[in-house]
């Protein structure tokens, strides 16, 4: 281990420490207020969903470059710096979800000087590349093995006190990834049977690599979908495409193994769990953002807030409130705290549900994260009275 | 009584004419509808035909495929049609404009704008800009396509080439958002901002932080970036 590795080591257990110490001032643990979502009991204070590895990098001084993107103990000193200097009640071991798995593929992944990797050429030109196309295996190919690494480590350091979030790419999204988004769009309309068989080969890969993190204990894992956008797709595409490889995960792996459709939009969430896909760990959320749609600059609506809450209640699942990071990046921290108080005082009451904090642009100053946690954990103290 | 020459031949001509404008009718109306179902291959067809009858290629474009590229937009805009459809109905497009591109030329037909366009350096991101270019073209534009991660200064080169009245870029990332003030700091520096307007657009940008760099255009969709193209050109041409 060379003297760098050591020093980042050290750090890590010195941070972990100082988590340990700010869990142990509030009533409850991070574990403890996830796991009361499930039971439906109150827990002392609302969940907060945040997280940005990206962000915590730049914070600490790391440049996003390729070292970065193969080095799960930088992920590791990321999140559990975000824990300890911002806050969050759940932890994301990872930056780049959706080039993991395209990249294990053979999707071509650029890594810039100091940015978040971007798919460069797609795995999948031709129809007939799908003859050459393989499902991975999630211990030995691309950044897979190094995503569960990461994860190990981070609940050998705080499993037992915060939740680790286990996020892969769900399969509409690595298709189009794996095609390139544009001409997998233009693929449902062009060429459907194709776009059915690469659907399904990734739909096993989800599987496999969905097992793989489930037999480490890791359940559910989170599959992240945000190109299932209803803003892009129309229903019958919806559920031609979208919900077909899902049913067969869920016929391989049973409900509770995954949360479907994470980070996407309420449409798609609230269609799939309509569809009777996914679990108890159902989480259905609203955003000022959508992919190709909202920017996330806008706050967030009142009229999609009752909407999104009164689903909920009717599909039984959690409710999230995602404020967006480019929202929080422009606004003073006054405004923040007066917005996450509107948020609560909309949605509040109504329990189970969450405050997410999402896709923090790099350069966002510090105090408007610290505003953000600091107005959750001052206006969503139960019981709730605003 | 046999009928006059003279009017036999009247008649056959009446009856060429009327054939020849059936035909055209035909061929322009199958451009709109290829156009309108998303088959690049039925407006390649087309646009093959309507070259073979020497149709105005000027004529094809704008009441055939743009014609349909107009019912497009709007069943986009009462969502009958999603993105797929506006895909496809691009692809068709630039199918027609291949086969119609030469004639084009010969006609000197005025475009209703030339752009430059491009996706900024470090970002891969190109559905949105794909489907501008797509309802660009669709509207008469000329559009030179950069593709995707564009330096500025490749921008100011083909500006400088092609002397367009619009330079339009996209970023979907935040990070890669700076590189849109890059674009206009460089137009500005190479002297050509006075006679380019600078149109952007992308998911992190807002239509106050477009007016905050000084592009003279933002757009929050494909259907919108065609209208402010549209002022735009009108403003730098001065009609």
């Amino acid at each position: 281990m060379s003297w760098r590795e050591k020093i980042i080591d050290k750090e890590i257990d010195f941070i972990v420490e100082k988590i340990r110490l700010m869990v142990a001032e509030e009533k409850m643990t991070p574990l403890e207020r996830f796991a009361s979502l499930a039971t439906k009991e109150e827990p002392d204070r609302l969940p907060i969903f945040a997280a940005s590895n990206e962000w915590a990098a730049h914070y600490i001084g790391y440049q996003l470059n390729k070292d970065f993107a193969f080095d799960p103990k930088k992920w590791v000193h990321c999140a559990l710096k975000f824990l300890e200097r911002v806050g969050s009640d759940i932890c994301l071991p990872i930056y780049d979800i959706y080039n993991i798995g395209p990249d294990a593929m053979g999707a071509k992944v650029i890594f810039p000087e100091d940015a978040i990797p971007e798919i460069r050429e797609p795995a999948v030109k031709t129809p007939d590349d799908l003859k050459n196309l393989k499902v991975p295996d999630p211990h030995k190919e691309g950044r897979m093995p190094l995503l569960i690494e990461a994860l190990k480590t981070l609940r050998s350091k705080i499993g037992d006190i915060i939740p680790i979030y286990t996020i892969i790419m769900g399969p509409f999204s690595w298709a189009a990834n794996l095609r390139g988004i544009y001409n997998f769009l233009a693929d449902l309309k062009r060429n459907p049977k194709f776009a059915l068989d690469l659907l399904d080969i990734v739909a096993d890969a989800v599987i496999k690599y969905t097992k793989a993190l489930n037999d480490l204990g890791f359940a559910p894992v989170a599959l992240a979908d945000v190109v299932a956008s209803s803003y892009l797709l129309s229903p019958k595409q919806f559920d031609d495409f979208v919900i077909p490889p899902y049913m067969k995960i869920q016929e391989a792996l049973g409900r509770e193994t995954f949360i479907p459709g994470a980070i996407g939009d309420y449409d798609t969430q609230a269609k799939m769990f309509q569809s009777g896909i996914g679990s108890s760990f159902n989480v259905l959320g609203i955003n000022n953002y959508t992919y190709c749609d909202r920017t996330g600059t806008e706050p967030l609506k009142e009229e999609d807030l009752v909407k999104g809450k009164t689903m909920a209640k009717k599909l039984g699942t959690s409710f999230m409130a995602n404020i967006w990071g480019q929202w929080v990046q422009v606004h003073s921290p006054r405004e923040i705290d007066e917005e996450v108080k509107r948020v609560i005082k909309i949605v509040g009451p109504e329990w189970p549900f969450m405050v997410g904090l999402w896709y923090v642009p790099l350069g966002t100053p510090v105090e408007n994260l610290d505003a953000f946690i600091r107005a959750v954990k001052k206006y969503g103290k139960f019981p709730i009275k605003l | 009584m046999a009928p006059h020459p003279k009017k036999c031949i009247k008649d056959f001509l009446s009856t060429i004419l009327i054939l020849s404008l059936m035909l055209k009718e035909e061929i322009l109306e199958g451009l709109k509808k290829s156009v309108i179902e998303g088959n690049p291959e039925a407006t390649k067809k087309y646009a093959k035909e309507a070259v073979k009858n020497k149709i105005s290629a000027y004529e094809a474009v704008m009441d055939g495929m743009s014609a349909g590229m107009k019912v497009v937009g709007e069943k986009f805009e009462n969502k009958e049609y999603y993105v797929s459809d506006l895909i496809m109905a691009g692809e068709a497009m630039k199918a027609g404009l291949e086969i119609l591109e030469p004639a084009l030329k010969a006609e000197k037909a005025k475009s209703v704008g030339r752009v430059v366009i491009g996706v900024v350096e470090g970002d891969v991101h190109d559905i949105g800009k794909n489907l501008v270019v797509a309802m660009l073209r669709g509207a008469g534009f000329e559009v030179h396509d950069l593709g995707i991660d564009v330096a500025a200064d490749k921008f100011v080169k083909t500006a400088k080439e092609v002397k367009p009245d619009i330079v339009a870029a996209s970023a979907y990332t935040s990070t890669s958002m700076p590189h849109l003030r890059n674009i206009l700091t460089e137009l500005k520096k190479s002297g050509l901002k006075d006679t380019v307007a600078y149109m952007i657009g992308g998911a992190p940008t807002t239509e106050d932080w477009a007016v905050s760099i000084g592009a003279d255009g933002w757009a929050g969709d494909a259907l919108e970036a065609v209208s402010v193209a549209s002022e735009l050109v009108k403003k730098m041409r001065g009609s």
